[in-house]
């Protein structure tokens, strides 16, 4: 299967059952990736509905508190408030082209389900989220959003009651009902072919960024940043740049410390195995079973890595580290308070660790705003409450 | 006994084999081989499952079934222990389900070897497919464990031919769309897959996912397949008697008995 891996990980790692449908995806793909007048609907509905191009903001004090010239990608002045609507947009269409009528997602911050269900809403497409117990209860606000724009949401109360459970669902609905129903994946995981497809979608935040660094700065970044969860927001900045001597660094959830063991550190915490139809790092026990992740920002929060990562790590291509709850929450605050921008907790560890880490003068930054953090308001107002105490 | 040994003496007898599936270490180790031990006086094959946090390919009732087993303590090495208490009492082959993170984990090679020891002649990895299995097909056969493969309904006839080519000891064939399950109705492209199938290969075909009953039992038989395959079923009848353990295995015994008679079938 040719690009089935990214080195040794990767691959498709599901039932039999699946393989026709994931089949019929990889064959409409393909066939989109080089029609014209499907770019051409790609680039109409990014600009005019969720409001593509995103700016490339200089964060002048955020950037003397670093020492060095930091540059914001600001995904989250997309429609929906985060970059996760590039890649449902995208696959959206896809769906639409395959004829398919209904549309499944899974999400654990709610930003993929909320992405989803506004391109169901706009294309017209039957939509139903799965989403976790608990994280149901941590972002109320996305799932009455989601609700609003008219999608169904199935509570999942198996397993941990978070991310990987509702991955698990999607994969289960989407086993049984394959020929009228398009699985939205969410990020830059799974079976093949959907982290390639993810990262297609996302690409778009890089290839702008590339173009608006060399306008403003006339050089190439030194350095790109991301928060990395699933992976799509990093892979999407990082893929146009893969090609140069740029440093990426990639910033896993490092939750209550890595020695807690309550966190989502997948290369620090975990070791190789296969989750939901891929072989990644996996946070898992000696026996293979998968273990429960914590981070604050749900949308780091799931235990496998994106095959991609994995194999950009072992290249050393990009460097990955983590950023615990605490310093996320600073980061959190300060930006907001710095630059008038209220990033969200995800977005928070990209931003943390650019503080932390100690850059040169003479370094140039491009950090991924990933998304914004109205969402996270509880989160954070709860988390003052116990500092105060 | 081997699996091919024991679809041929059945083969012989013009019998099609009853192939229960069990949850190992549901709802707790002992309570399990006593269901094993139960399901054994009826089984032709049995089949067991190493309970996984996340089993993609199972629905709500092996999901819990697995959930519990874990809460229980349920280990890889328990699960190992399990089989070679059950084979003590019985001389039908076993066939071990099991997700491929359980086997990765371990090392292939390492887990071939202690399903073999523990005296299970077989192993099916659902979420394994064909063209990544080239390193577990080869040392299950060194150790003497068939690897066993899935096709459905809706798998292309080329696939279809590989997956013949590949698959020992017996085909699984999916009866329903979808994931593990007792339900009512039946994929009805079944019947041509069947024939299409003993048209390739005289592999015998074992039937499974969503059989619940007799009926559906005897109309599988009718269509040509050499064995059912239930699970499920069997998990919701154990799991609606718990905590009261002997009504469990009274239970499930009765449900035996009475898939035995509906696949041998009135002569």
């Amino acid at each position: 299967m040719q690009g089935a891996k990214f080195g040794e990980y990767g691959g498709r790692f599901v039932p039999e059952l699946l393989m026709p449908a994931l089949d019929q995806l990889e064959t409409a793909f393909r066939q989109a990736e080089q029609d014209d007048e499907f770019k051409y609907e790609l680039g109409q509905i990014l600009e005019e509905f969720a409001g593509r191009p995103t700016p490339l903001y200089h964060a002048k004090k955020l950037s003397k508190l670093a020492g060095c010239k930091i540059y914001l990608k600001r995904e989250d002045l997309l429609h929906t408030g985060a970059h996760k609507i590039n890649n449902a947009l995208g696959q959206a269409l896809l769906a639409k082209r395959m004829g398919k009528k209904r549309m499944i997602a899974e999400t654990g911050a709610g930003q993929h389900g909320v992405a989803t269900a506004t391109a169901a809403a706009c294309l017209g497409f039957e939509c139903l989220i799965y989403m976790g117990e608990e994280d149901i209860k941590r972002q109320a606000p996305n799932v009455r959003k989601m609700q609003v724009l008219g999608a169904k949401i199935s509570s999942v109360t198996m397993g941990s009651k978070t991310l990987k459970d509702a991955v698990n669902q999607a994969i289960r609905d989407w086993i049984s009902h394959t020929e009228d129903t398009y699985y939205l994946l969410g990020s830059a995981l799974g079976p093949h072919p959907y982290p390639q497809i993810v990262r297609y979608f996302q690409r778009i935040i890089g290839q702008e960024t590339r173009r608006q660094i060399l306008a403003k700065e006339e050089r190439l970044p030194t350095h790109l940043i991301a928060c990395v969860g699933g992976g799509s927001n990093a892979i999407g900045l990082f893929a146009d740049f893969l090609d140069t001597t740029v440093k990426m660094i990639g910033v896993e959830a490092g939750g209550k410390g890595i020695e807690t063991g309550k966190h989502a550190a997948r290369f620090s915490g975990g070791r190789i195995g296969v989750l939901h139809g891929f072989k990644s790092y996996v946070l898992q026990d000696k026996d293979g079973q998968i273990l429960p992740t914590h981070s604050i920002s749900a949308g780091l929060d799931y235990p496998a890595i994106g095959p991609e990562h994995a194999y950009l790590k072992d290249i050393k291509r990009v460097q990955y580290t983590t950023i615990n709850d605490t310093e996320a929450l600073e980061a959190f605050h300060l930006l907001s308070k710095e630059e008038g921008i209220i990033p969200a907790l995800e977005s928070s560890h990209a931003i943390a660790y650019a503080l932390k880490a100690g850059f040169d003068e003479q370094d140039l930054l491009v950090i991924n705003l990933s998304g914004r953090g109205d969402k996270d308001m509880d989160i954070v107002m709860e988390n003052e409450d116990k500092r105060e105490i | 006994m081997r699996i091919k040994e024991r679809f041929e003496q059945l083969g012989k007898r013009k019998q099609i084999a009853y192939m229960p599936y069990l949850c190992l270490g549901d709802p707790d180790q002992e309570t399990s081989i006593r269901f094993a031990r139960e399901l054994c006086n009826t089984a032709d094959l049995l089949e067991v499952g190493f309970p996984f946090s996340d089993p993609i390919a199972d629905g709500p009732t092996l999901h819990m079934a697995a959930t519990r087993a874990l809460k229980a303590g349920a280990t890889t090495g328990r699960c190992f222990q399990l089989i070679k208490e059950i084979r003590r009492h019985t001389q039908i082959p076993i066939i071990a389900m099991v997700y491929y993170n359980l086997v990765f984990a371990q090392g292939i090679p390492e887990f071939l070897k202690k399903l073999s020891s523990s005296g299970a002649n077989g192993i099916i990895v659902p979420d394994l497919p064909i063209q990544d299995a080239g390193e577990l097909r080869c040392i299950a056969e060194d150790e003497g464990i068939d690897t066993i493969f899935i096709a459905t309904p809706s798998t292309r006839p080329e696939r279809l031919k590989e997956i013949l080519r590949a698959t020992r000891g017996f085909l699984y064939l999916l009866a329903s769309e979808g994931t593990t399950g007792a339900r009512e109705n039946f994929d009805v492209r079944i019947v041509e897959t069947i024939k299409t199938i003993k048209s390739i290969s005289n592999i015998p075909i074992a039937a499974g996912f969503g059989i619940s009953n007799g009926a559906q039992a005897a109309n599988l038989r009718n269509a040509g397949v050499d064995g059912i395959i239930i699970g499920s079923r069997i998990a919701d009848i154990y799991a609606s008697q718990l905590p009261d353990k002997e009504k469990a295995i009274k239970g499930i015994a009765e449900f035996s008995r009475e898939m035995k008679r509906a696949i041998t079938g009135v002569l």
